[in-house]
């Protein structure tokens, strides 16, 4: 009864628009009050309990060191590089957009961040050429989905101190799946520029590639430092996070000179905000986390959900149906806070690795960041393009057919996401 | 009092700048002294922790400033505008109940958690809570201008716009 109670409320407060956080918390104070005898001072105590956590540290530094490389030259590198090694396939631009977004993707952690500094360059460019927006925007859109899987990744950090995850285990997790997205996603533009006739440029030569390679290096080094730092176990995730800030700055301050000192106050100062924003939600959903586990609903969830089916491939594909219904009406990162708590315990009574969840997951919750009638990614891109959401979503629909296909493997085929950590950092056993 | 408000914006807008700085810096040094030096520095984690407690809550108060948390926007963006109106004061003066019981609960846990101190550096703990009692009592601050703004305009409106007439005006608008 109480289960329901709380439900109800929580679902309310968010319907009338108070904040996330806010709404977690007062349904939380609400039952403190009326429905349970424990001392309140429980939920100040979890709510900043919560937070003490040593990943999560890593979330402003990979925001700040993406706010770094997003400020001109860094990008306009990579995509020179990217266009030199992919514009000799039919439908050019659209390889290199998609081959950018992989390696920025390799460098930044967060989404938006793809699509709103990478993502002017490359729709400019294209539109230059003569491709038609909508393919542009939507090339644009589907790749930057690759963001938050290929590491680092802000929402597997944050799925990583819920879950209590390794963080590093998480990034490499999302390596293969990210990369077969690209691969399938370069499939899907080549038949499409085929059928519609796109330009190619011809191959430039191993020399040039050699060349924007050298000229692109510095940058490359990035992803190489980040993820060699890890993999080596010279740095936990946090440190090769303040190491990328810290290269991130003398690149983009010391040798391109894209970034005036006055400018860093400001962006330090929204990366700030833009953590409070995050990991708030995280305090909040503790206390309510906490709450549910006293009545004991993640239980209720799995024995509900078991007495329908006992199949563990059942059990996966409902999950996603969730995720990917959730995923279109909520903001990603409030979702993936709220529901891992809520799905562990059903996940872990099926055998289910937290590592291959934490990939699906995430996977699961950017085709939401990008499908409509409310991904923020839309938003986003129609911002930049001009384009109506429904134009958008309408020239996106044949770049969902790949994501999603790779969405059916990595449920079903646990090792794509498996394989690199246990090759990489040992097979846990529990 | 806007003269105060502005004052607490400039220093937050710097402390909060100088907060993240000081974090990349001691955690870039602790890596330099771990491998250049071989010494490790033993109390960095503790002190990083501070400032990133630092910067979440006192972030998040700025952005309770500038109504931006989370919020789920469906129901409201399909209400009329008077019951997105009424909707906005009520959630706001509930908002403003939890931050009431938030005050009065950090406030509580600074005092409780004075007396048990940190494991390298024994600073009380109170220095990490005190952060929350902080930003609450800061969002307490920036909610109460907002609802008292918020009833003002509709009150005014009300008295522009009679039955409800304000309703369409804004659908057209928008």
């Amino acid at each position: 009864m109480n289960a329901v109670i709380i439900i109800i409320m929580v679902l309310f407060f968010m319907a009338i628009r108070i904040p996330v956080v806010f709404s977690l918390l007062l349904s939380s104070t609400f039952y403190l009050i009326f429905l349970s005898d424990v001392p309140m001072i429980i939920l100040a105590h979890r709510m900043v309990g919560a937070v003490e956590s040593f990943p999560l540290i890593a979330l402003p530094l990979f925001i700040l060191a993406a706010e770094f490389m997003n400020r001109g030259t860094i990008t306009s590198k990579i995509f020179q590089f990217a266009s030199q090694c992919m514009g000799h396939f039919q439908g050019s631009l659209g390889h290199v957009n998609v081959f950018a977004s992989m390696i920025f993707a390799g460098m930044s952690g967060s989404e938006v961040a793809d699509v709103a500094g990478l993502g002017k360059v490359e729709v400019a460019a294209m539109k230059e050429r003569g491709y038609d927006a909508e393919f542009s925007a939507a090339v644009t859109g589907a790749s930057s989905i690759v963001g938050p899987i290929i590491p680092p990744s802000v929402l597997m950090i944050i799925y990583g101190s819920i879950a209590e995850q390794s963080v590093g285990r998480l990034f490499l997790g999302g390596a293969i799946p990210g990369i077969i997205i690209g691969l399938s996603l370069m499939v899907v533009i080549y038949f499409i520029s085929k059928k519609r006739n796109y330009s190619k440029s011809p191959f430039p030569g191993w020399l040039m590639v050699f060349k924007s390679f050298l000229d692109a290096l510095p940058t490359l080094m990035i992803p190489v430092i980040i993820m060699g730092g890890i993999i080596t176990g010279v740095f936990t995730p946090t440190e090769s996070a303040v190491v990328a800030v810290v290269y991130s700055f003398i690149l983009t301050f010391v040798v391109y000179r894209d970034l005036k000192l006055k400018e860093v106050i400001p962006i330090l100062f929204e990366v700030t905000l833009s953590t409070g924003f995050a990991v708030i939600i995280i305090g909040g959903a503790a206390v309510f986390g906490w709450m549910i586990t006293q009545e004991n609903i993640p239980i209720a969830i799995r024995d509900f959900i078991l007495s329908l089916t006992q199949n563990k491939w059942m059990v996966l594909l409902i999950l996603n149906v969730i995720l990917l219904a959730a995923g279109c009406f909520f903001a990603v990162m409030s979702i993936l806070i709220i529901m891992t708590p809520m799905i562990i315990p059903l996940a872990q009574s099926f055998g289910i690795d937290l590592i291959h969840l934490g990939v699906m997951m995430v996977l699961n919750l950017c085709i939401g960041f990008l499908s409509p009638p409310f991904g923020i990614g839309l938003y986003v891109l129609s911002d930049i393009t001009n384009l109506s959401i429904e134009k958008l979503s309408r020239a996106m629909i044949p770049f969902f057919i790949p994501i999603l296909f790779v969405l059916f493997l990595v449920t079903y085929f646990p090792s794509i996401s498996m394989w690199l950590p246990n090759l990489l950092m040992g097979v846990v056993k529990f | 009092m806007n003269k105060l408000l502005y004052v607490i914006d400039r220093i937050l807008y710097y402390f909060l700048a100088i907060l993240l700085v000081a974090l990349v810096l001691l955690m870039s040094t602790n890596i330099l002294f771990r491998f250049v030096f071989l010494l490790p520095i033993h109390w960095t984690e503790e002190i990083s922790m501070l400032l990133f407690i630092w910067i979440i809550f006192m972030g998040s108060a700025v952005v309770q400033k500038r109504d931006g948390h989370v919020s789920i926007e469906i129901v409201y963006n399909y209400c009329p505008a008077l019951a997105r109106k009424i909707m906005k004061i009520a959630g706001q003066v509930l908002v403003l109940f939890v931050l009431v019981i938030m005050t009065v609960l950090s406030m509580k846990l600074v005092r409780f958690q004075y007396h048990s101190l940190t494991a390298s550096l024994m600073l009380p703990y109170s220095v990490f809570s005190l952060t929350m009692l902080l930003s609450v009592i800061l969002m307490l601050i920036y909610t109460t201008i907002s609802i008292v703004d918020n009833i003002r305009t509709f009150r005014e409106n009300k008295k522009l716009h009679p039955e409800g007439a304000s309703d369409t005006q804004e659908r057209i608008s928008s």
